[in-house]
């Protein structure tokens, strides 16, 4: 007895040691007991873990492939700006001297990148060599095609409506029959595009919101089965930050492999459309190729897996928490 | 120390747990809350550890008057402030000495102090030897004295303890109360709620007794303390 009572002095005497780690050591000690205890949290329920993840995964795939098509399309349709182009159809009396000076004139202006004059005698050529009509151009006495002057606009300087505002002015010109250009379904690509856009913003924050809820309400479910220890936590003075601290690594973890998983689904998707899109490209003669995931798009769908994690998290520990009457 | 004025306190079913409490213990003071189950000696001591709010009426702690607390600073009131409840609640999905070293982690104490003050406390309870046991195997009284290890761990300037034997036999009973002496005598203060008379009667520490919330009967036993 004499000797225990010593003890609880002696005990009480080594209140000024240095008993505390300093802010920062503290700090660190804190959080990796924290991550330590959002992996066993996890550990502890695999299959709900799996199945959030797999979940999360892909509820954002389809926005992260929503961010791809509309990169593909934007890139695509500035491939088709840089084809748009006029044809003006010249009257048939034009003679080669007129035509010199209109084309001079038309190249006075800075928004047309290019011209290019096909004679009559060029188009009937062409026309020979595609054979579509076969002889049929040979019983007419004379060349029934007139010269076109194709005008290639700078697309950096015009968009489509003003592209269609200089074919209208390149029309008024006396020597032009007609002008044309495929500004039509270029506007309805463009529409397309704004549409797709649109509707991918809508429904991928619609599925944001949906990873928001699954991560939040499987950190509710997890905070269930540990509410003893949240109230004996809170009862010998943790704070709210410490009570909180496992269930934002919980929740960090789930978007973060949810993201991983997402990246994962997109990647296979790209692979197996990739082939496709070159046998399209290849069928129209065209250049168009994927734009695949870049670097900043892996780290925009891992960073809103993680905001989304995180604030999934925040929402229901903090409900958690203040459902205690502790 | 803890000073009440005119405390009260009425539950949401409208029943009045604390009727008007006026007391004042000094520091380093022990006293005993008496009286039936009901009387108000649980709420009494949950106001102190801010665990519930008073409805009316002042608690001084040290100087501070509790109601001033905001929630973030509750944490830090709370780690000057040991209790110890009826019911142990212990986490029974890890060892004894996690258990006790709860208040410390909390705190962010380095691991080697956490080492040689849980031992410490164990040591005190007499349970230096099953700290590596699972709180869940072992007796009721056994439960009830790792969480008097994990009350006065942190060394808090106050212990609150509600009905600590209620679950122990006489002799633990007994061994618990010296613990208490013991710990009062380097200065704590604490405040003891038990219905158990015979356990306090031979002490020499002022008693409270309450009664359907009030402060009906406060006197300093005149027998000699057996300590």
């Amino acid at each position: 007895m004499k000797s225990k009572q010593t003890n609880v002095k002696s005990q009480k005497n080594t209140v000024n040691r240095n008993q505390k780690d300093s802010i920062w050591s503290s700090w660190i000690t804190m959080h990796k007991a924290a991550f330590n205890n959002a992996l066993q949290r996890l550990s502890l329920a695999p299959i709900t873990a799996f199945l959030t993840i797999l979940v999360v995964g892909v509820s954002l795939s389809l926005p992260a492939a929503f961010q791809i098509l509309v990169k593909n399309l934007e890139s695509g349709q500035q491939s088709v700006d840089e084809q748009s182009r006029i044809s003006l159809y010249l009257t048939k009396n034009a003679s080669s001297d007129d035509i010199e000076n209109l084309l001079a004139e038309i190249k006075t202006n800075n928004t047309v990148q290019e011209t290019v004059l096909i004679s009559s005698e060029q188009g009937l050529k062409d026309f020979q060599k595609q054979n579509i009509l076969g002889n049929a151009l040979d019983l007419l006495s004379d060349n029934p095609l007139p010269a076109v002057i194709q005008i290639y606009p700078d697309t950096r300087k015009l968009d489509p409506s003003q592209i269609e505002n200089l074919s209208n002015e390149l029309a008024e010109f006396a020597l032009v029959d007609k002008a044309k250009i495929d500004v039509l379904w270029l506007k309805r690509l463009f529409s397309i595009t704004e549409f797709i856009k649109q509707i991918s913003l809508a429904i991928s924050l619609f599925l944001v919101f949906t990873v928001l809820i699954v991560i939040g309400n499987t950190i509710k479910l997890l905070g269930q089965d540990f509410q003893d220890e949240i109230a004996v936590n809170k009862l010998v003075g943790a704070t709210d930050g410490y009570v909180r601290r496992p269930f934002l690594y919980s929740g960090l973890l789930y978007g973060v492999c949810g993201s991983v998983v997402a990246l994962s689904i997109v990647l296979l998707g790209l692979l197996w459309v990739n082939p496709q899109i070159d046998q399209i490209a290849q069928l129209y003669q065209s250049e168009i190729s994927l734009v695949g995931l870049g670097f900043s798009d892996v780290l925009s769908i891992l960073g809103t897996g993680m905001i989304l994690g995180l604030g999934g998290a925040w929402v229901a520990a903090n409900r958690l928490i203040h459902s205690l009457s502790i | 120390m803890i000073r009440l004025e005119n405390v009260r306190k009425r539950y949401l079913n409208g029943h009045d747990a604390l009727r008007g409490i006026n007391l004042n213990i000094a520091p380093a003071e022990m006293v005993f809350l008496t009286g039936h189950s009901g009387a108000g000696k649980s709420t009494l001591l949950k106001l102190i550890a801010l665990i519930e709010r008073p409805t009316a009426g002042k608690i001084v702690f040290e100087k501070k008057d509790l109601a001033l607390l905001s929630s973030k600073e509750i944490p830090y009131h709370r780690r000057r402030v040991g209790v110890i409840f009826q019911n142990p609640t212990l986490l029974n999905d890890r060892s004894v000495f996690d258990n006790v070293a709860l208040p410390l982690r909390v705190s962010g104490y380095k691991e080697s102090e956490i080492k040689h003050r849980v031992n410490a406390s164990l040591e005190l309870v007499g349970l230096l030897d099953k700290s590596k046991r699972q709180p869940s195997i072992l007796s009721g009284g056994e439960q009830q004295r790792v969480g008097i290890a994990r009350a006065i761990v942190s060394r808090p300037e106050v212990i609150l303890a509600d009905e600590p034997t209620g679950n122990l036999d006489p002799q633990l009973s007994k061994d618990i109360m010296n613990l208490f002496a013991r710990l009062n005598q380097v200065g704590i203060t604490l405040m003891i709620a038990t219905h158990d008379l015979s356990l306090i009667k031979d002490l020499n520490y002022r008693q409270i007794e309450l009664k359907d919330g009030k402060v009906i009967n406060a006197k300093v036993n005149a027998a000699k303390s057996t300590l």
